[in-house]
Order: structure tokens, then C-alpha cells, then sequence
């Protein structure tokens, strides 16, 4: 229970004399790297030999491709499919870190070891945010790209910033109701990144400690404890990843709109 | 702090503790099964050849939304029975106790009664549609279990209360723990109920029109992950109060100053929370109607639920400047 | 420890702070700082309740008639606009009771 604390710190804090505390978290890292090396493994036996009639595996990972391929097309709705497709390798790529580390919990540490060997990483805010600074830098940038700066910064100013046939008063008024909305625009965005990251920070950490304290509560009751995981991590994990994936990529979506 | 000796202290807030838990974290999960319940006994007398299923989908709507409660009863039995120890003794006990059942108490009150919109829908969906029954069951499910994460938020700031001594003491720690539980649970109190409201209109419009589940589901699933933006500004704030308040004034300023940035974020996302929620509702019901125009609603729900939001917005600010500025 | 003792002893620190060690000036700042926090919290109540109703009406009325999306999205933008007013009330008081009274 003490350690809830050290998993809120966030490590690295760039442009501020905030000192290190601590480093990195290396079972954060170790998970992760974990996970990577897991997706690469399948990855590479999923496209190792491709054949015209699927046999089950490759069965699996086309279906998975054919259903955020139409995820991605349907959320987007850029006029080709080329430009659909630039974002399919990311959305598709971050649901299955997502998946594979929440489900990273559920593997049981070697009796021999003394530490705790695998854990979530999204149980650790520095990898949930790292994850949502990054969707919405990716967002960010492509409302710029699709709109313009100007359109973008335009749109940060509030609704009545560009009013057409707005003249005299009402026109400096929409100018002068910029200096309130432009602060409140900006803080919804930084409030985005919040609440991606420390949703899912919040359930995958929830669901473990739940899980802890229930089967500490009742001696470590086997059936009880295989219940509740199948619940809190493979549920609440494969539905969690799935909100955040959505939600970068609706993110994107109204910012390309 | 001095007129109340140690262990009485101690026993008032393991008392008021497990009463708040229990008897606010219990509300929400009775009024919500019994929402459920009344739906399926005018869907059975609709439908009544199909008893069976009906009586089955009740259930396993009422199992999966009394998990808040059950919550509520795990943190409700640690308040009464864990032993004081270390630091966390006579007053600063209490405060750490009566702060959780806030929390808790609170937190499972939305949850709770928010599960009993899909697990009404559910039912009058069976007897619309009753070979439908699995797939309206399974959307429920998802629903419920999504409505309970600011339960499970709020739980988990209850744990760390239970576990991690404050760092502050005296008047203070009163401030930190009750500021730290309301934001905590009256936070999640507008968001249980709000992304309950969405997920019973997923759940009835999935029902209503089979074919466009999975889109319906889509727009469930962000409807409540947006409502549910005030619980985690009110677990930001009791994470702030809990592990980053530096030198914070002892006497009556810091605890005024904390409990005004909880009450502030707290009962500030309760507005948010419910009317997001009523905007993923009708939203989940049209784009079950017409699915072709799934991407304009969407983005629809999210502006007004954008603007909805602005008062969370202005309630956190309030909060951090409580806690920061002032 | 009887009840009596207990409502004696509260009574004098709310009746006579000076006496609990706690100076008036004090308790004044303290009012304002969780006055500021009950005006935003429950101000916030009823325009987001409000401003997400609007919303759901607005999404109704586009499944209806999805020619008129953006009439529509203009005219829940403004009824949100009134109905955040209330909102607006709250913050400025909760900020006047911050930086004018709470100083």
C-alpha cells in the first residue's frame, strides 16, 4: 500500500529543478519492455507465412486488423483511405500495448524471487501519461495541420471570436471574450490529458489493490481470488484499453474536424 | 483536539466511518436494484412466457450493480476492525476513518444507483426482443461495469486513507482527510449516475435496433468515459491533498483551505457528471436509431458535453488556487 | 468523557476562538476560504446538469432532421451559453471571496 505513493510521482518533470526522486521505476520499464518484446513475438509469428486460406491464427489477427481498420475509417471520415490508413498503425498499435500490459497483472511472480517481478505498467501514472501527453500531442498536431494555426488558435479563442457581420460593439465584445475563453479552452485541453491518463491509471491500479485486499480479507480464497481477476483484469483491462484507444482517436477525429 | 481522549476518539471515527460507508454506499445500490426489479415485473406481465429469461437477466443486472455496495461493505468492516498503530492515532485516526467513509460511502452511492438504468433497460429490452436476450445481457454487463469505475476510484482513495498515514496532523489533518473524501466521493457521486443514465440508453437502444449495437456500444463507451472526466478531477484533488500539500498551515487555515478545495471539486462534478450522462443517453438512443449519422452525433455529444463540462473546470480551478494560491 | 464536556469544549472554541488559541482574523479567512469552495461546488450543480440535458435534446433533434446539424449545434451552443451564466456568477463570487474578503 505504501508503494501507491512512489507509483504517483512522475519521475521526469523536463524544464523544472524538480530532482529525480528515486530515478526511474525499473519494474515499470522492465514490464513494459516485457510487453514490447511480447507484441514483437506475436507479431512476427502472425506474419510469418501468410496463406490465401487463413488458418486460425492468421484468422484472428486479420479479423483484428479488419475491425479497427473499420473503427479507424468510421471515427475519421477523411474523404480517402490512404489518409484513414496513416492513422490505422497507431490506434491499432496502442490497443494492443494497452491490452497486453493491463493484462501484465495476472502473471504470477516465481516463488524463489523475492521482488515482484511483473506488475502493470499502466498501474504506474508515468506510463498512462506518457500515453496521453502523447495522443494528445498527436492531436494537437494534426487539428494544426488540417486548420491551420491561425484556425487552430481561432478556435482556442472561444465561439465568438470569428462571428461573420459582427461590427461595432458586438465585434469587440466577441475580441474581448477571447481573454476568457482562450485560459478556459486551454486548461479543457490540458484537462484532457488528465483524464485519459489518470482514468486508466485509476482503474488498472483500483482493480489490483480490490484484489489484494479482498482475498487478504478472506485468507486467500482461490475461487474468490480467480473471480475477481478474471473480472478486474481481463474485463475492466480489455475495456479500458479499448476507452483509451477511442478516446485518442476521437480526440483526433473532432480535432481534424 | 485535546478534549476527547485517544481511544474515544478512535471510536468515534471507526463508528461514524463504517456508518457513512455503509449507510450512503448502501443507498445508491438498494434504489438501483429496485429500479431493475420494477422494470422486469412489468416486463414479465408483458411478456409473461418469458419468465425465465427475465427473472435471469434481473439478476445478473442486480449481481454486477451491487458490486458498489459490496465496495462499500469491504471498506465499511477495515474502518471497524483495523487496529490503530504508528502514527495515525487518536484524532488523526478519526479524520483518516471518517474521510474514507465520505469517500466510499459517497462514491458507491452514484455506482450504485447509476447500474440500475442499463439493468432496467435490460429487462424491458428482453421482453421487447427476447431472442436477443444474450447480446442485451452482454451490453448491460459492459455498461454496469464502466459505471462502476468512480466506485472503484473511490475506493482506492479510501484504501490509501486506510494504509498511508497524512503527513499532516492536528486541525489539519481533519481538513485534509475530510476535504480529501468529499472531492473523492461526491466527485464520483454525479459521474456513477451519469454514465448509468448513458449506459441505459445504449443498453435500450441496442435492444430496440439489434443491427447497430456495436456503434450504439462505441458511443456508450466514450459517452461515459467523458462523464466520468469530474471523479478524476476529484481523484486529482485527493491525491494532490493526500501526497503533494508541502508546508501546509497546521491550525484553522489549512483546514479551511482543504476543505473548501474539496467541497469545490467534489460537488462541483456532480452537475457535470449527471448532465454528460444524460447527453451520452440520447445520444446512445439516436445513434442506435439511425447509425449512418453516428459521427455527427458524436460529435455533437462531445461539444455539448465539452460545455458541460466547463463548470468541473471552473470548480478545479477554484481548488487548486484554494490549495496553491491563496 | 461525557457528552456534556465535549459540547462545553466545542462551544468555547466557537463562541470564543481567542480563548482555543485561534485569533478572529482567522476564523474570518477561514469562513471565506470554505464559503469559496461551497459557492463553486454546488454552483456547479445545476449548469452542468442543465448544459448536458441541452445536449441530449440537441442530439435528439439531429437524429431527427440531420439536414439542420448546424442550426442546431448553434442554438444549444447558445442556450448552453445562458444556462453557464449561473456558473459564471459562482466563479466570480467564489473568486471575490478568495482574493477581496479572504485577504
Amino acid at each position: 500500500m505504501e508503494q501507491i505513493g512512489d507509483r504517483l510521482i512522475w519521475y521526469f518533470i523536463p524544464f523544472t529543478d524538480i530532482s529525480i526522486p528515486g530515478g526511474v521505476n525499473v519494474l515499470t520499464i522492465f514490464n513494459a519492455l516485457v510487453v514490447i518484446g511480447l507484441l514483437f513475438g506475436i507479431s512476427y509469428l502472425a506474419v510469418r507465412k501468410f496463406a490465401m486460406t487463413p488458418g486460425r491464427g492468421q484468422y484472428v489477427v486479420e479479423t483484428f486488423a479488419g475491425m479497427f481498420d473499420g473503427l479507424v475509417m468510421s471515427s475519421l471520415e477523411l474523404p480517402t483511405r490512404r489518409e484513414n490508413r496513416r492513422f490505422f498503425p497507431l490506434i491499432a498499435s496502442l490497443f494492443m500495448f494497452l491490452l497486453l500490459s493491463n493484462f501484465m497483472g495476472f502473471f504470477p511472480t516465481p516463488l524463489f524471487l523475492p521482488v515482484t517481478l511483473f506488475q502493470e505498467p499502466t498501474a504506474d501514472i508515468n506510463c498512462t501519461l506518457s500515453l496521453g501527453i502523447m495522443g494528445m500531442v498527436i492531436a494537437t498536431f494534426c487539428s494544426m495541420r488540417a486548420k491551420g494555426i491561425m484556425g487552430y488558435f481561432s478556435e482556442l479563442a472561444g465561439p465568438m471570436w470569428s462571428q461573420e457581420g459582427a461590427t461595432g460593439g458586438a465585434l469587440i465584445a466577441g475580441k474581448l471574450s477571447a481573454l476568457f475563453f482562450f485560459p478556459l479552452n486551454v486548461i479543457g485541453e490540458m484537462a484532457k490529458i488528465v483524464s485519459i491518463s489518470f482514468r486508466l491509471f485509476g482503474n488498472i491500479i483500483g482493480g489490483s489493490i480490490i484484489i489484494v485486499v479482498v482475498t487478504t480479507l478472506v485468507y486467500n480464497f482461490s475461487p474468490l481470488a480467480a473471480g475477481l481477476d478474471l473480472f478486474f483484469v481481463f474485463f475492466v483491462g480489455t475495456v479500458q484499453a479499448f476507452v483509451f484507444t477511442m478516446l485518442t482517436l476521437t480526440y483526433i477525429a473532432v480535432g481534424i474536424k | 483536539m485535546e478534549f476527547l481522549d485517544a481511544h474515544t476518539w478512535e471510536l468515534v471515527g471507526r463508528y461514524l466511518g463504517a456508518g457513512l460507508a455503509l449507510g450512503l454506499g448502501g443507498i445508491g445500490a438498494a434504489v438501483g436494484m429496485g429500479l431493475s426489479a420494477g422494470k422486469a415485473n412489468e416486463a414479465i406481465i408483458r411478456q409473461p412466457s418469458e419468465q425465465g429469461t427475465l427473472l435471469r437477466t434481473m439478476l445478473i443486472g442486480q449481481a454486477v450493480g451491487g458490486s458498489p455496495s459490496i465496495f462499500a461493505l469491504v471498506i465499511g468492516l477495515l474502518i471497524l476492525f483495523k487496529p490503530a498503530g504508528g502514527d495515525v492515532v487518536g484524532a488523526t485516526f478519526a479524520a483518516v476513518t471518517i474521510g474514507a467513509g465520505i469517500s466510499i460511502g459517497l462514491g458507491c452511492f452514484g455506482s450504485g444507483l447509476g447500474c440500475g438504468w442499463p439493468g432496467g433497460a435490460a429487462c424491458e429490452g428482453v421482453a421487447r426482443n427476447p431472442r436477443q436476450s444474450t447480446s442485451i445481457t452482454s451490453s448491460m454487463i459492459i455498461g454496469q461495469a464502466v459505471a462502476q469505475s468512480p466506485s472503484i476510484f473511490a475506493t482506492v482513495i479510501a484504501l490509501i486513507f486506510l494504509f498511508r498515514a497524512p503527513s499532516v496532523t492536528g486541525l489539519a489533518a481533519f481538513g485534509v482527510c475530510l476535504g480529501a473524501g468529499i472531492a473523492m466521493g461526491a466527485g464520483a457521486l454525479g459521474p456513477g449516475i451519469g454514465s448509468g443514465t448513458a449506459a441505459g440508453g445504449a443498453v435500450h437502444g441496442s435492444s430496440r435496433w439489434p443491427q447497430s449495437s456495436g456503434s450504439t456500444l462505441r458511443t456508450m463507451l466514450i459517452a461515459q468515459a467523458v462523464s466520468q472526466t469530474p471523479a478524476i478531477f476529484g481523484m486529482l484533488v485527493a491525491f494532490i491533498m493526500l501526497f503533494a500539500l508541502p508546508d501546509l498551515d497546521l491550525g484553522i487555515e489549512g483546514f479551511a483551505r482543504t476543505l473548501g478545495a474539496g467541497i469545490a471539486a467534489g460537488f462541483g462534478g456532480i452537475g457535470p457528471g449527471i448532465g454528460s450522462g444524460t447527453a451520452g443517453d440520447y445520444a446512445c438512443r439516436v445513434t442506435a436509431a439511425r447509425p449512418r449519422i453516428d459521427a455527427l452525433t458524436l460529435r455533437t455529444m462531445l461539444i455539448g458535453q465539452a460545455v458541460s463540462q466547463s463548470t468541473a473546470i471552473y470548480a478545479l480551478i477554484i481548488a487548486l488556487l484554494l490549495l496553491f494560491v491563496v | 468523557m461525557d457528552l456534556t464536556t465535549v459540547l462545553s469544549a466545542m462551544q468555547t472554541v466557537v463562541a470564543q476562538p481567542e480563548a482555543a488559541g485561534i485569533s478572529s482574523a482567522a476564523v474570518i479567512k477561514a469562513g471565506a476560504l470554505i464559503g469559496a469552495g461551497i459557492c463553486m461546488g454546488f454552483g456547479a450543480i445545476g449548469p452542468g446538469v442543465g448544459e448536458g440535458f441541452a445536449a441530449g435534446k440537441a442530439c435528439e433533434a439531429i437524429g431527427r432532421n440531420p439536414q439542420e446539424a448546424g442550426l442546431l449545434t448553434r442554438t444549444m451552443l447558445i442556450g448552453q451559453a445562458v444556462s453557464e451564466s449561473t456558473g459564471i456568477y459562482s466563479l466570480v463570487v467564489a473568486l471575490l471571496m478568495l482574493f477581496v474578503v479572504g485577504k
